[in-house]
């Protein structure tokens, strides 16, 4: 076996791995899930469940990781195998598998589209057109079509691939760590010029109908009658899970490359932080108090009133920034920028994982799994391309970018506790450690955190059409259950939907021909990559 | 929404400041400590009882 790869610095591990978790929802998802869950309260779960779920779960993840690279495993599922003598385990970790290889293919497309926007608003593109209409037509939706062949996004998403590839090809320290120690502090450059010009906007500056503390105002106000609302803790546990990057198996594999007696607590703590501190301080001060600045509240608020800021990042910032004169094209070039950062830094930890599988179980060379990984994200991200206008990439964000991770991380936080065991887990946390780890992890580890993902899990499972207060009052009343449309059974029922064939009245395809084929698509590479596992094991079992 | 006198209103309620100002100072403090912590603190190079780390026997 050749000597295995390592990072250059452990600066360049700890901003890799934060870069892995900050993420495109940093910027658009936690400022409107902030505001339209308590505002300021939001915040009071959002911090207990990032040190009850969120921190705990990123010290189980970096211990797998750590332990699983000292038998030479640097993928999930030489590492499951490695906590028990069960032989299912490494079948649990073909799911962190299947999570990285499946969300980097639409991942990579909507990192492409940020690309393509920083090009745009430096061309003055949007001085000329509406992002309202070029977006749609960018994606090719307009066709009022199924299938669509956007030549311009394709381009992009072809480019956004290759550059992945690249920079993976060329190794842990000159690639990944390189990029990382690159974008993640102009990310935070880019973040802070652009919270400081939009919070000091004046209210006489041309075309500001309000000021842009109003928008502050709204993300942080308390309304503290939400902290009585299961909807606000569900929200701001799923907020702290899907910003994090658990559940996935890009953090097991960046930590598989630590070495046995070096620190892993204070790594995972720090990398937690960061994150933190970019989705908090940064997150929460620019698109929301830019937007009402230019659009008024009460248009913010209806623009955000689903819970994602992306219609407002996507489709009315670069409209709003013309406001800004000649520096119009470079706050553009920024915030799609630091989007595009976020966003590469995040695709590169779910091509190291699959990337790594191929190394060690199947002996394929670095630039060759790098290759494969190209291929897998164009094949799965193009399948999202050219379906996208069908829900194709809806249906991959929910299958792969949702539930898998949180059934992956409950499958994780219970081997951990219960198979490899509390004692085992925490020396493998504590072994090495540059923190004191407080002792009062140990039975959160063991209890709460797996009871917080569970929670998390039953919420995606039968998440309720309307209020949950509501739905538990209804539910007592006698009127049943209602599932959301986009609940886990809802999903699979196709709860609310009238109508459901695969073929219209004039034999044409319809949405729910495109889901189920993208359904059985993701459980066909499930089982594949099942299949592959067992394959791989064989020969490992014949060569013995 | 509450706590804006009106629709033009410039204002951010001082519970708003609040919440804002302490979960800033604990983010900040957590952020900065820990990453001053890992700055001072470089991996030992040294420390496995095998060449490249990886427990060959088991491997």
């Amino acid at each position: 076996m050749a000597a295995r790869e390592g990072w250059g610095s452990r600066v360049g591990l700890v901003l890799a791995m934060a870069g892995n978790a900050v993420g495109l929802g940093n910027f658009l998802r936690f400022p409107a899930q902030a505001a339209q869950n308590g505002g300021g309260a939001f915040l009071i779960p959002y911090l207990i469940s990032f040190l009850l779920m969120g921190v705990p779960l990123l010290w189980v993840e970096w211990a797998i990781g750590r332990h699983g690279g000292l038998f030479g495993h640097h993928s999930p599922p030489g590492m499951f195998d490695r906590m028990g003598r069960q032989g299912w385990l490494k079948y649990v970790g073909v799911i962190g598998l299947f999570s990285c290889m499946t969300v980097a293919g639409y991942y990579c497309y909507i990192e492409s589209w940020t690309l393509a926007y920083v090009w745009h608003s430096l061309m003055g593109t949007f001085r000329t057109q509406d992002p309202v209409q070029f977006f749609p037509r960018y994606l090719g939706v307009h066709q009022a079509s199924l299938f669509s062949l956007p030549l311009e996004a394709s381009f992009w998403f072809v480019l956004t691939v290759f550059l992945n590839v690249w920079i993976l090809s060329r190794g842990l320290a000159k690639g990944i760590e390189l990029a990382a120690k690159i974008g993640m502090p102009l990310l935070i450059v880019f973040g802070i010029v652009l919270a400081v010009r939009g919070l000091t906007l004046p209210t006489s500056a041309p075309g500001v109908v309000q000021s842009p503390l109003a928008g502050l105002n709204f993300v942080w106000n308390p309304n503290l009658s939400g902290l009585s609302n299961p909807s606000t803790w569900l929200a701001a546990a799923g907020q702290i899970f899907f910003t994090l990057s658990v559940g996935m198996g890009s953090i097991h594999c960046y930590a598989a490359y630590v070495k046995r007696n070096q620190d892993v607590a204070l790594n995972a703590a720090s990398a937690g932080w960061m994150n933190e501190f970019v989705e908090v301080l940064l997150g929460g001060s620019i698109l929301i108090p830019i937007a009402t600045a230019y659009l008024g509240l009460e248009a913010v608020q209806q623009a955000t009133a689903g819970g994602s800021g992306f219609g407002l990042g996507f489709l009315t910032l670069p409209k709003l920034f013309n406001n800004w004169g000649w520096f119009a094209p470079v706050a553009g070039a920024m915030w799609f920028g630091l989007l595009f950062f976020a966003g590469i830094t995040s695709s590169l930890a779910m091509g190291q994982p699959v990337m790594a599988f191929l190394e060690d179980e199947f002996h394929v060379g670095r630039s060759r799994a790098a290759l494969v990984f190209g291929a897998a994200t164009l094949v799965l991200g193009g399948f999202c391309v050219w379906l996208y206008p069908g829900g194709a990439f809806d249906e991959f964000d929910f299958w792969t970018g949702t539930f898998a991770l949180v059934v992956f991380a409950l499958c994780e936080s219970l081997i951990f506790a219960y198979i490899f065991g509390m004692d085992r887990g925490w020396e493998e946390i504590t072994r090495g450690a540059d923190m004191k780890v407080p002792l009062f992890f140990r039975p959160v580890i063991k209890y709460v955190t797996p009871l917080f993902i569970l929670a998390v899990f039953a919420a995606a499972l039968v998440k309720p059409a309307g209020d949950w207060g509501g739905a538990f009052r209804g539910l007592f009343s006698g009127e049943g259950w209602r599932l959301a449309g986009d609940s886990v059974i809802g999903k699979l029922l196709h709860a609310g939907v009238t109508g459901y064939v695969w073929f219209d009245d004039q034999g044409r395809g319809t949405r729910y021909l495109v889901e189920d084929l993208t359904r059985v698509l993701l459980l066909t590479l499930l089982l594949g990559l099942a299949a592959l596992v067992w394959k791989a094991w064989r020969m490992k079992g014949a060569r013995a | 929404m509450e706590g804006l006198a009106h629709e033009g209103g410039a204002r951010v309620t001082a519970a708003a400041w609040t919440m804002l100002a302490v979960t800033w100072a604990v983010i900040v403090f957590f952020t900065a400590k820990f990453f001053w912590m890992v700055l001072t603190h470089p991996h030992p190079q040294d420390l496995d009882d095998t060449t490249d780390g990886i427990l060959r026997k088991d491997a």
